[in-house]
This record gives structure tokens, C-alpha cells and sequence, in this order.
């Protein structure tokens, strides 16, 4: 993919969680197949209940150590979508968490402190850029980058997933095959 | 310095000849292992067009998690769909009810083998290593890998657990295995590697390995390893799907870390909830009532976890306020147990033995728990939402499961062996 991918920038009101927030968390067992309209209702009903009703279109969760941490659930990126969230910045990232959301084009980022920086309810942008990912807080002005990621997956997320990459690309054969 | 065997692994599959930590690599794939492969169909059908798998040879399909028995119309619907669609797409090994849990059926028949890239859908897809094999799992981009049949990794450093000694009677693997965990934290392996090493380790069965190589995940890591030896190369015997070459460590390999461990001394532990790397000393739960124990899971359903669950339970009665669940890892395992006695042996003690499959380390089919219940088993995770409301999970070896089964709450089991 030859696509130049310029900066992009999220911004709403921070929900602030801790450390391992695991996918059994985000996306219990017992709901997940019921649906994503179901499923948020019960999203990290282990450690905050109700959490669907505080959310509002365009918000940004903030979390501390291995978020996304446990089982391999696509349900537990997709879920966040349904709920609104617009992107999810925490200190570390669980790598499989990482790629589904990636994949899913659901932007999930690591910008180590980010947890110490941001209170509940604060204004918080997250800015991806091709140097890094610079997390600020509105609210209070304080700053926290991470690495950045790199451009082949900056255009999985610019793309919307990789399902629309590969539609494309099967689009492109059979243009090309005819 | 020397390379590590995950870093020559990446160079052979990415075609390169040398490869760095750090550095984003796109490899060809040896196997695909797919446990709940329903909606990876279904993006085939919205990506529209796709007429086959990359190679039939090399997708694998277990539905073990969900679907061992339908237990309602919608399972028994998506079984079908997963088997039709499967043929549709020219998948060859579709594994049916009670041929076991995946992950050991990947290794048992041959799936993959020392020095092989694999990837699979389920997040302990870590389990390979135990045979040298480098696999990983990925979840959502499996859709893609089932296409191209090429895989992106970033290459990883990798961390060295060396561990010497002889454990004590009652101490197996999944006691060292967990005080590793525990040692290396849920976040202490992320984007790492991890090599299991030292005379300990190569003193086990492949089958014991695979409780280090799979419980890597719940350390963050990529990758989870052994070096193949002649343990492995002998459990190989007639078993690979296809002609391999292993790969093996350069001489003085370089490691970002290593960790020494002596298990002479080590005590039984234990996972308490919330989280697999929350290990404590089993003494110091010792007492906690438990309504249900499970010997089974992909650290747990192998032949040696029922000789030792059977070895505490024979001549035994499980307590009556307590349920016990067997699941053999594999059909040929349950065939092994049979012959061995212990099925005998479960059933005389009152537990219930059911066919190889995950079994109920999720609520996703049978053994349930009801509110406010705790339960200790062999399987991997104990995190909150998994089963239901429950959180009260314990996780510990088949010899302490088998004993806190008999006195109904978690127990030590070495006033139980002879």
C-alpha cells in the first residue's frame, strides 16, 4: 500500500481505568454472543457498572498497564464502536488487543503515563502522527507521547479495517483480470 | 552474539538472511490453527469473491471451545455452517466433536512441527513452542492469513527462563510453571519472546513443556519456547504432516534477559483470582471451600495430568458438595487414560468424565457455575466474566485440584501421595 497517511486526531472526554483490564472485562463470556447491542451492556461491568449509560459519541478511554490483556475477542474491539468510543490510549497495550484493533480499524494506541496524566472526565486529544502519538489533556495541558506505529498499519486504520483493504485489493484483481 | 532460534525462525519464513529485534517482518505461514472459524466466513462473505483457503493443507479448524455438543439451536446452526463452509473453502482438517481441545491436536497430529511458523485464532495459540515450533496467535487478521498465507510479526527480543533442579513429590509442572508466571508478571513478556531453558525443562515430556509455552500469553509474550531436543525429536517420530528441518539457537544466543530458577525448594502454588499471573503459595489459600473442580483444559487434559489427578483420587471419594469434571485433551488421550485405569478410577471417586474438548474453562458449554460459587482447576485463566459472575477461580496442578476435590475445599495435596 503506497498510501501517504497524514495526521489524524481524536478528542472527547477521558473514562479512566487501571491496570490488566482484560477482555473478560471488556467483553464477558456469558453476553458475548448475544450481540454487540446486548454486549454493551455488560462491558466492563466487572469494574465499573453501567458504563454504557456514562458514555457518550466520541469519548476516549484511558487506561493504565496491559489493556486488553486475556482472550482473543473480536467482540471486545468491536464493542467499543457500538459504544461510542472513539479511540482508546493506554500505558501499554496486550499485543493481541493491539493488532485486533488495528485490524478492526478501531484505534487503540500505548502512550506510556498516559494514566498518571489524565483524570476522569478530563478533555483528552490524541494526535497520530508519523513521528509519534502524542497524548494531551485539555483539561489540564499536560503531555505524554509513544512510539509511533508503523506507516503499513497507520493504513489498516486509515483504511477502516483490514476487511475494506482486502475488498479493495480483490476489487483491483478482477478490474485488472478482465 | 549469537541469534535466537525465534529470530532465525522469522529470517528462514521471511526469506531473509538476518532479522532484529524490533524490525517488522512478513513471513509465510506453515499452519493456521481456527477455533471458532463462523465469522471468519462470514468476512469471506463480505469481502465477496473468495474462492479458496491459501492452502487446504495447512488451515486447521477445532471447534473446541463452543461447540462439543450443540447445547442449543443456534450452535447446532453454526456447527453446520463452520463444516459446510470449511469444504467450501477446501479447509482439510476439520476436527469433529470430541477430538479434543485444539491446541493439542495441532502438536499430536502432526500439525506443526520444531522450526514451523504458526498462527491461530485462539490467544494461547503460544502452545506450539513446546516443540520449537514458533507460533502465535492473532484473532481478527486471521481472516487475511487464511488468504495470503503470509503472517507480519514484529521480531522479538527474547527473555530466558533457565530453570535446574528436581521438584519435590507433589510439585509438577504446572506448579513451576506458574511460579514462573508469577515471577514474570502479566505485562513482564509483551512483545517478547520467551525461551524455556535448563535441565528442569528438558527433563519433562513435550506434553509438560506445553504448560510453559501456552501459559506465555498471560505473560504478554509473543512467542513461548524450548529448544528442540531429543525428547522432541523422538515425540516427532512419524507424527509431522511434512518433512522439516529444526532450528536450534546459535551457540551463546543473545538474550535481553534471563531469569535462573532452582525448583529444588519450590512449594505447590497457586493462581488466585483475578488474573493467571496472581500466584500465590498454595498454603496460604489452603481451607477456601470450592463447588467445583476441573482436571482438563490445554494445561491440564494431557495423559500425565490424569495419571497424577488419578494417582490422589484412587481409592478416594470426591466430596459430596463438590463437582469434579474430567475432559481428556484428546480422543486419543481418552483412549490412553481407558486403557491406563483412570477413567475407571475417576468414576469409582464420583467425578464426571466427558469427551476430549475445552470442557469448562468458559461458560460456553457444559459446568457452569451458579453464583457466588468458587471453583479450582487445571486450565489457563481465571479472569473475572469468564465464567459468568463468578470470580472466585483457582488455578493449580491436577494433584492439588484432584485433593481439594476429596475435602471439598482447596487442599495440599501431598498428604495424599504415597
Amino acid at each position: 500500500m503506497e498510501t501517504k497517511i497524514g495526521t489524524r486526531i481524536y478528542q472527547g472526554k477521558a473514562h479512566t481505568f487501571g491496570d490488566s483490564i482484560n477482555t473478560d472485562v471488556i467483553s464477558p463470556g456469558r453476553w458475548m454472543r448475544e450481540g454487540l447491542e446486548v454486549l454493551k451492556l455488560h462491558t466492563m461491568e466487572a469494574v465499573r457498572k453501567d458504563f454504557y449509560k456514562d458514555v457518550n459519541p466520541g469519548d476516549i478511554i484511558v487506561a493504565g498497564r496491559n489493556f486488553g490483556c486475556g482472550s482473543h475477542r473480536e467482540p471486545a474491539n468491536s464493542v467499543m464502536k457500538v459504544l461510542g468510543i472513539s479511540a482508546i490510549v493506554a500505558d501499554s497495550v496486550a499485543r493481541l488487543y493491539f493488532r485486533n484493533g488495528i485490524a478492526m480499524g478501531i484505534p487503540v494506541f500505548s502512550a506510556p503515563g498516559v494514566s498518571k496524566i489524565v483524570n476522569e472526565g478530563d478533555e483528552v486529544q490524541v494526535k497520530v502522527t508519523e513521528e509519534a502519538i502524542e497524548v494531551t489533556n485539555i483539561t489540564t495541558g499536560a503531555k505524554v507521547f509513544g512510539k509511533p506505529i508503523p506507516e503499513v498499519m497507520r493504513s489498516v486504520v486509515e483504511a477502516g479495517g483490514i476487511l475494506a483493504l482486502l475488498k479493495a485489493e480483490l476489487e483491483h484483481e478482477k478490474q485488472t483480470s478482465l | 552474539m549469537g541469534r535466537t532460534m525465534a529470530l532465525k525462525i522469522l529470517a528462514r519464513g521471511a526469506k531473509k538472511k538476518e532479522v532484529v529485534p524490533g524490525e517488522i517482518v512478513i513471513v509465510d505461514v506453515d499452519a493456521v490453527f481456527m477455533h471458532s472459524p463462523d465469522y471468519k466466513f462470514k468476512h469471506f462473505e463480505q469481502i465477496g469473491g473468495v474462492k479458496s483457503v491459501f492452502d487446504g493443507e495447512k488451515v486447521v479448524i477445532c471447534p473446541d471451545h463452543h461447540h462439543f455438543l450443540p447445547a442449543s439451536q443456534k450452535d447446532a446452526n453454526t456447527v453446520k455452517y463452520i463444516v459446510e463452509q470449511g469444504e467450501r473453502y477446501g479447509v482439510k482438517y476439520i476436527y469433529g466433536p470430541g477430538t479434543g481441545i485444539g491446541h493439542y491436536l495441532m502438536v499430536e497430529q502432526g500439525h506443526v512441527w520444531p522450526g514451523a511458523i504458526a498462527v491461530g485464532s485462539d490467544s494461547h495459540t503460544t502452545a506450539y513452542g513446546c516443540i520449537g515450533c514458533l507460533s502465535s496467535p492473532m484473532n481478527f487478521e486471521i481472516t487475511e492469513v487464511m488468504l495470503s498465507g503470509k503472517a507480519w510479526f514484529k521480531a522479538p527480543p527474547t527473555i530466558l527462563v533457565k530453570i535446574e533442579g528436581t521438584t519435590k513429590r507433589g510439585v509438577s509442572a504446572r506448579d513451576v510453571a506458574q511460579y514462573v508466571l508469577g515471577e514474570l508478571g502479566a505485562d513482564g513478556a509483551l512483545w517478547s519472546a520467551v525461551e524455556y531453558g535448563g535441565s528442569y525443562i528438558h527433563s519433562l515430556s513435550v506434553w509438560q513443556r506445553m504448560i510453559f509455552s501456552l501459559l506465555t500469553i498471560e505473560a504478554g509474550g509473543t512467542f513461548g519456547l524450548v529448544e528442540p531436543d531429543e525428547t522432541t525429536l523422538e515425540f516427532m517420530k512419524g507424527r509431522a504432516k511434512k518433512a522439516f528441518e529444526p532450528v536450534y539457537n546459535d551457540p551463546n544466543p543473545e538474550y535481553s534477559k534471563v531469569v535462573e530458577i532452582d525448583v529444588s525448594d519450590l512449594e505447590p502454588q497457586v493462581a488466585v483470582p483475578p488474573q493467571p499471573s496472581f500466584t500465590k503459595l498454595l498454603a496460604e489459600v489452603v481451607g477456601k471451600p470450592i463447588q467445583q473442580a476441573y482436571i482438563g483444559g490445554c494445561t491440564g487434559g494431557g495423559i500425565e495430568d490424569m495419571r497424577m489427578a488419578a494417582e490422589v483420587l484412587k481409592g478416594r471419594k470426591v466430596n459430596p458438595g463438590v463437582r469434579l469434571i474430567v475432559v481428556p485433551g484428546t480422543r486419543d488421550m481418552y483412549g490412553q487414560a481407558m486403557r491406563e485405569g483412570l477413567v475407571d478410577v475417576f468414576n469409582q471417586a464420583g467425578a464426571l468424565v466427558t469427551p476430549a474438548y475445552c470442557g469448562p474453562c468458559q461458560q460456553l458449554c457444559v459446568g457452569n457455575l451458579a453464583d457466588g460459587d468458587t471453583e479450582i482447576g487445571t486450565h489457563p485463566r481465571n479472569l473475572p466474566g469468564r465464567a459468568g459472575k463468578a470470580t472466585s477461580i483457582y488455578l493449580a496442578s491436577p494433584y492439588t485440584v484432584a485433593a481439594s476435590a476429596v475435602e471439598g475445599k482447596i487442599t495440599d495435596p501431598r498428604a495424599f501421595l504415597p
